[in-house]
């Protein structure tokens, strides 16, 4: 459940990223906003990171390979909710 | 392009296996109002618009509905897992079973699948933004739907969290199109 508690912070703040890349797309001159994206992409770039080294890739570029085998066959895919 | 990201862009619970939940959420996978539909027809109207600001949302909107597509796919697939063929039968899978056993199949809940018929890409910024506002009250309408339907409060949760997606969209399509009035009825011309 340790690690479905970070994933779901990790997902929280791409959501934000998220919301505010659409509005921004029809308001692209809003600078409140724009450095309100940019604080909040700080933490998730932290955030994402501190996942992909205790868990595992969230991207097939993360490299998590430890040099013996490709990480990112591994399960959990996110339909799997029962082996997070 | 595209990239994949190993998660889903909303968490979702699944009390129990569910078929009959299973049968009617399936619409907003391969229903003519779904999220396969929605991601199809912002991706393909995108080419022909004529605002930076339209392009970038229509890819963006149409990517988002993309990671809708797998949020219900996963709840008709956890639907699904586990059910019997009793509980199949009891609420009238058993078709869809015949077909797709518990596989996650693009139909609608009267096994109706997916036509491309049930979208369209018209070449015009105008036509095609007032489908889209069009298209965002109907999937709205098929959430809410679904939510006087929902016996099972993690897939209740799952779909409000979808059907207030909708109406952002709603929000974004409206704000484009006044963008696009506004700059038609400007002297300087794109």
């Amino acid at each position: 459940m340790e690690r479905m508690d970070k994933l779901k912070q990790v997902m929280e703040l791409y959501f934000c990223l998220l919301d505010l890349n659409l509005y921004l797309d029809t308001h692209p001159n809003d600078t409140k906003t724009l450095k309100k994206f940019e604080a909040i992409n700080e933490d998730y770039m932290k955030v994402r990171q501190e996942y992909v080294t205790e868990y595992g890739p969230l991207l097939f570029t993360d490299v998590t390979d430890n040099g013996k085998r490709w990480q990112w066959i591994n399960d959990p895919w996110p339909w799997q909710l029962e082996n997070y | 392009m595209w990239i994949y990201q190993k998660h889903l862009q909303y968490p979702v619970r699944v009390d129990r296996p569910n078929p009959a939940l299973a049968k009617v959420v399936v619409a907003q996978y391969g229903g003519p109002d779904g999220e396969l539909g929605a991601s199809l027809r912002y991706l393909t109207q995108r080419y022909t618009m004529p605002m930076p600001e339209a392009r970038a949302a229509l890819t963006d909107i149409g990517t988002e509905e993309l990671a809708h597509m797998e949020i219900v796919g996963t709840l008709v697939y956890n639907l699904l897992k586990g059910a019997s063929l009793e509980e199949i039968k009891k609420a009238g899978m058993d078709g869809y079973y015949t077909n797709h056993d518990r596989g996650v199949f693009y139909v609608d809940p009267n096994g109706i699948p997916w036509s491309a018929a049930g979208i369209q890409c018209k070449g015009d910024p105008i036509a095609d933004l007032t489908e889209d506002l069009s298209a965002e009250e109907k999937a709205r309408a098929t959430y809410d739907y679904l939510l006087n339907l929902s016996d099972d409060p993690g897939v209740t949760d799952t779909l409000r969290f979808l059907r207030a997606r909708e109406v952002v969209h709603f929000q974004r399509f409206g704000e484009l199109l006044q963008l696009l009035y506004d700059r038609k009825n400007s002297k300087s011309v794109w």
